[in-house]
């Protein structure tokens, strides 16, 4: 009633005048009516009524990552291991004509290779740099193997991989980084047809490594295919086979993960947050202001060592967790994600400090307007994950402030309008 | 006390000096506050065409006005009449770079009269305090990590308006009236602030702000007043009024607060002088100084105003008479910023008539050139130009 009252009233008012022409030669300080100044405010860590955060690792591995790598570097070493289970006992020879296998006469790996994120030689080598692929002597499994183990809980006899007979060697000394191919062939010799027959017999096991001579070398290899020469009858067919199973093994491990949010790298890691906004600041009220802007901050520690220091830009994005994330652990269901694009992560800007920032506007404004609301989960991670070794550390809330993850706001708060 | 001649250079540096004050006097500077953003907002004299251009004197006149001042000025019509008057009023309001343009437009009176036997009554709805404004200013928000441009919108809509239910007798030569009704209003306060896109495309782009509140008010009033006519001649009039405290509440937020309202008093006379030629002058006071603890941010002085005019029957359109009107008015204004000084309304008002089918038609036309405050003295200068347009239907 009081409702419908006072809508006759101003529209008896609206009626009886208006304003048609604005006054624009005023000064903010002069200009009348009541007004709420935007503000910057910026919360640490230690600002808030709460702030946890953890780092989970794990997300992808070797074995699932879009790539391999082969290194003979001071800091890491890494050989690749494939398995091949689907050698062929017969091969298509027209269109219409499918034949028995007799033998495997000739073979190769065939390796692309991303010479871009590839760490190649400037001038030729005057040391020998060549590309191995040995039999394993000892099976492995592709999401469990490392540099020490072949499979969770079994080590190699020798750490690095069983390296069993020299399948065939690719001499590259004359190549640079400016003449290496796109791809690489690794030719195989010996009794290729004795080792692919039992290969096709047992499923492939248990595979090959491929290993590097060349100090201070790093390949990339982004793909990796088997080319066999399979005679069939008078006829010699090419066939190409992708590993069933492929990972790649390194050394040294990454390193554990310390009080600092990890991003990135291989097993990937994610960053986990969960904080309890202050309702008000500095006397500013939040809860239930107009977030003009917001961004999550996290601040950059040193520079990680070698060989797992970002060495290209990668993407990262920030998340919402619809869990808890310190209690419910690292697989706490993912929601949406915070603003539509990635953030850059620029190994050059994080070493020089520069703050990595996650859009978080809606997200606050959702919490702002909403009461009901308490903690925020977020989590953060690289887009693609798994797509290197190299990783970055930021401040968590045990680091020093200067260090601390948090939120810069630009917020106005409700106006308090006066009356006359 | 008189200052010695001093050389020329000395006076022309002494001239260049106070040139350079006055441009730089905060005054002046401060001199943007519309006075419709001060206190309850600014009065508006809610007076027909004709009584505008006889300077707003409005009580005691011959031929009767459309006004809500003096219940017993309904006898001064001769039948029933229903009018409207419009006032659109263009102000030029002196800023910190010069000078600013605004335009309102209001609705100032309505108002019906019925005689009823001996009786006559009326109805009115009248605008009181006009409290609209619209300021648009940019400034720039300035942070840790870039400068952010915005606008500004600050807009004020609403005001204070009353009902007057009128009731006349005519005793001999005397009338004797007595009016009431609600005093009520709103006023609708918004606040908006825009930033500019980064055409870069590198800064954020800040979420807009919009902030509203809306306030209503509502007090009742009581009026009495008499009026005595000589033989079509001469008139005068006067009448007091008591308004009950305006009640503003705040509906968003529930606050609510008490501004004591003035006890008004209006009087005035007018003669016609010669057929042609007519004399009209009220005045009036009001007691705003009473409310003066009721706010905080402006400062409350009473009101004395007074106005007075002729009109001129001379002209002719066709069968029709065109009178001529030319007056003069000032009125204090209630409201002024503090630490500064009560500031008046001045106005030169003219004006014409025009009276068709006989009678039952009549379109009162006023202009008003006028001036408010003075940047120096009251914080706030303005001038304006106001018309009045009135449309009365009458039956004899």
């Amino acid at each position: 009633m009081t409702r419908i009252r006072a809508a006759i009233l101003f529209s008896l008012l609206t009626a009886a005048g208006c304003t048609e022409d604005a006054i624009t030669d005023v000064s903010p300080e002069d200009a009348p009516g009541s007004s709420a100044p935007t503000v910057e405010i910026e919360l640490r860590a230690a600002d808030f009524v709460s702030f946890e955060d953890t780092t989970y690792v794990g997300y992808a591995i070797p074995g699932a990552a879009p790539f391999s790598i082969v290194a003979d570097q001071d800091g890491l070493d890494s050989r690749m291991l494939a398995r091949f289970s689907t050698i062929p006992d017969s091969v298509q020879v027209d269109t219409t004509l499918r034949v028995a296998v007799d033998s495997f006469v000739a073979a190769s790996l065939r390796l692309v290779v991303d010479t871009v994120l590839s760490v190649l030689p400037d001038s030729a080598f005057a040391a020998p740099f060549s590309l191995s692929a040995f039999s394993l002597d000892g099976s492995f499994v592709e999401r469990e193997a490392t540099w020490s183990e072949a499979s969770a809980g079994v080590p190699w006899m020798i750490p690095g991989g069983d390296l069993g007979a020299l399948l065939g060697t690719l001499d590259l000394d004359t190549l640079t980084a400016e003449t290496f191919p796109d791809t690489i062939f690794v030719p195989l010799s010996g009794n290729i047809d004795s080792l692919f027959t039992a290969w096709r017999a047992t499923d492939g096991e248990p595979g090959l490594a491929l290993s590097m001579e060349a100090r201070g070398v790093v390949l990339q290899v982004s793909a990796t295919a088997l080319l066999l020469g399979a005679a069939a009858g008078d006829t010699v067919v090419q066939v190409a086979r992708t590993p069933s199973e492929q990972t790649f093994i390194f050394d040294p491990p990454p390193p554990a993960v310390g009080l600092g949010l990890r991003l990135g790298g291989l097993p990937a890691a994610r960053a986990y947050i969960r904080f309890q906004i202050p309702e008000s600041v500095a006397g500013f009220a939040l809860r239930g202001a107009v977030i003009n802007d917001a961004v999550f901050q996290l601040r950059p520690l040193a520079t990680p060592t070698d060989p797992f220091a970002l060495t290209q830009s990668i993407a990262a994005g920030a998340f919402e967790v619809t869990g808890d994330p310190l209690t419910e652990g690292e697989k706490v269901p993912v929601g949406p994600n915070l603003g539509l694009g990635a953030e850059v992560l620029d190994p050059d800007s994080l070493a020089a400090g520069v703050s990595l920032e996650f859009p978080a506007t809606a997200l606050l404004q959702r919490w702002s307007s909403n009461d009901t609301i308490q903690f925020i989960n977020l989590g953060l991670r690289t887009i693609p994950e798994g797509t290197t070794l190299g990783r970055w550390e930021f401040g968590s809330s045990q680091s020093a402030p200067a260090f601390q993850p948090g939120l810069r706001l630009i917020v106005t708060p409700p106006t308090e309008f006066e009356l006359p | 006390m008189m200052n010695a001649p001093r050389p020329l250079a000395l006076q022309a540096l002494s001239v260049l000096a106070s040139g350079l004050a006055l441009m730089a006097h905060p005054d002046v500077l401060e001199a943007q506050v519309p006075v419709t953003s001060l206190g309850l907002g600014a009065p508006v004299a809610a007076t027909d065409g004709r009584t505008a251009a006889l300077g707003g004197a409005a009580v005691g006149l011959l031929g009767g006005s459309l006004n809500l001042l003096n219940p017993a000025d309904l006898t001064g019509f001769a039948g029933n009449v229903i009018g409207l008057s419009l006032n659109p009023e263009s102000i030029t309001l002196v800023t910190a770079g010069g000078e600013d343009q605004a335009k309102r437009s209001r609705i100032g009176l309505m108002q019906a009269v019925v005689p009823i036997g001996r009786w006559v009554v009326g109805v009115g709805l009248r605008n009181e305090l006009d409290q609209d404004f619209l300021v648009v200013f940019p400034d720039t928000l300035v942070t840790s990590f870039g400068r952010f441009p915005f606008e500004e919108k600050r807009e004020h809509d609403g005001g204070i308006s009353s009902l007057d239910i009128s009731l006349a007798r005519r005793v001999g030569p005397l009338t004797v009236g007595v009016s009431g009704g609600p005093v009520f209003g709103a006023l609708r306060q918004v606040v908006s602030r825009r930033f500019e896109a980064d055409p870069t495309g590198v800064m954020p782009t800040l979420t807009p702000v919009e902030d509203f509140s809306r306030l209503t008010y509502a007090a009742s009033r009581i009026r009495g007043g008499l009026a005595w006519e000589a033989d079509g001649r001469f008139r005068i009039g006067g009448s007091v009024s008591r308004t009950s405290a305006l009640e503003a509440d705040q509906q968003d937020t529930g606050v609510t607060q008490q501004f004591d309202m003035p006890i008004e008093v209006a009087f005035g006379g007018s003669a016609r002088l010669s057929p042609k030629l007519l004399l009209a002058a009220s005045g009036g006071w009001s007691q705003w100084s009473r409310a003066k603890g009721d706010f905080n941010s402006v400062g409350v002085a009473s009101v004395t105003w007074a106005g007075g005019g002729i009109e001129w029957s001379h002209l002719t359109l066709g069968s029709a008479s065109v009178p001529l009107r030319l007056g003069y008015r000032f009125a204090d204004l209630p409201f002024f910023p503090i630490g500064r000084r009560q500031a008046r309304e001045t106005a030169v008002t003219f004006g014409l008539g025009l009276s068709t089918a006989g009678g039952k038609a009549v379109l009162d036309l006023s202009g008003e050139v006028g001036s408010r405050g003075e940047a120096a003295v009251s914080g706030f200068e303005e001038s304006f130009t106001r018309t009045a347009l009135t449309i009365s239907i009458r039956r004899p």
